[in-house]
């Protein structure tokens, strides 16, 4: 026994960090949404036209606007619209890549004999991807349709602040809250919006799962996310792509963080292994 | 005259074997009775009478069910558990605190 307090400290130590790296599987969701990413390229891809392409927001169906209130940014290619197939595979997508992270984690916990609590990644995931299909469209009706701002706004605050009271930590709650309204509303107007809900969702596996290399992918991920698409919506006359990889550049580019941060974890894991052997 | 360290320690779960039950516990949110049994390198009798004491004292919950046709034994630490294992790491803290300055 460690009778001495620092080696039984030390000995604790050891084994938190060995039942933290034996839980870490975030290789597998950063893998997947990084195939889930690049699978959306061809949607984005411009159309090729005979003569000039044109487009109206007008064609585009009711669902469409109720989805997107407050319109979409389009990027600089024109030939590449908004369309209700690309919100149709990006809700897809992202529900079965949340199903499967869950169950993943799920799964492995039997093969390995740790489980990483998904409750809060879950939480935050089905958070941002019901709140931008339904909250936004409604909030926003309710604001500039039905009810006129200063009521509908202070309903939103009133929400807001009932909900932070209710919770233990309130500073952080309304923090997160009003966060993640934010996020919300900028998945519906950016044109890789989707993106934004795949950074929520990594960073929320990275709060779960306490690891250096995990967040370090997590945050590179979101701010380069939140780049491409402030780029794409605010940047005029600059390109960001060479001409080769203008249509694709974002999302490939997007992909590849994620896939790095899947390789770098699956190699980590190997490497921890090798060293434990 | 301040009360010595040693008196907030815990003997239900200051023993060594459960104090790695405990931390391991509260690092996952459940953890496989077989995984604590090669970790802390116990024979299932022995990890088995830790892991009741603890359960009996309201520090860990312990849930039953099968992986197929094999049995598995899943323990979760209690807020009660997590309260305990951090007196006892502050304890552990201000014992060596008063050791290095001694």
């Amino acid at each position: 026994m460690a009778g001495d307090p620092k080696d039984l400290l030390d000995e604790l130590t050891a084994l938190r960090r060995r039942a933290r790296r034996d839980r870490h599987g975030y290789w597998f969701p950063f893998l997947l949404f990084g195939a889930i990413v690049a699978a959306a390229i061809p949607l984005y891809l411009p159309e090729r036209c005979v003569s000039a392409c044109s487009w109206s927001m007008n064609e585009l169906p009711a669902l469409w606007h109720w989805l997107h209130p407050t319109g979409q940014a389009t990027g600089l290619a024109f030939g590449n619209h908004p369309s209700l197939g690309k919100d149709f595979y990006w809700m897809g997508a992202l529900t079965a890549g949340f199903l499967a992270t869950v169950w993943w984690y799920r799964w492995r916990a039997g093969k390995v004999g740790v489980e990483t609590s998904t409750r809060l990644y879950a939480q935050v995931t089905l958070f941002v991807l019901v709140l931008p299909l339904l909250g936004v469209p409604l909030v926003t009706r309710l604001i500039f349709s039905s009810w006129g701002w200063p009521v509908a706004l202070t309903v939103l605050v009133v929400g807001v602040v009932v909900a932070t009271l209710l919770a233990k930590r309130k500073l952080r709650t309304a923090i997160v809250i009003l966060s993640l309204v934010l996020v919300a509303h900028l998945v519906m107007v950016f044109p890789y919006g989707p993106l934004l809900v795949v950074a929520v969702g990594v960073l929320g596996l990275a709060w779960v799962e306490r690891s250096a290399l995990c967040t370090s992918f997590a945050v590179l991920f979101a701010v380069w996310a939140l780049f491409v698409n402030g780029w794409v919506t605010w940047v005029y006359g600059t390109l960001l792509w060479p001409v080769a990889v203008l249509d694709f550049g974002d999302l490939l580019s997007s992909a590849l963080v994620l896939v790095l941060g899947g390789v770098g974890g699956l190699v980590a894991r190997r490497a921890r292994g090798r060293i434990a052997a | 005259m301040t009360e010595h360290p040693t008196s907030g320690l815990d003997d239900t779960v200051h023993q060594r074997h459960r104090l790695g039950v405990l931390t391991i516990a509260a690092e996952v949110k459940r953890v496989e009775f077989g995984y604590l049994r090669s970790v802390l390198d116990l024979t299932a009798g022995n990890l088995s009478r830790h892991v009741t004491v603890l359960e009996e004292a309201g520090l860990l919950a312990v849930e039953k069910g099968y992986d197929g046709k094999r049995p598995k034994t899943w323990v979760s630490v209690t807020a009660a558990g997590r309260e305990a294992l951090a007196a006892e790491m502050a304890v552990l803290r201000a014992l060596l605190e008063r050791h290095d300055q001694a």
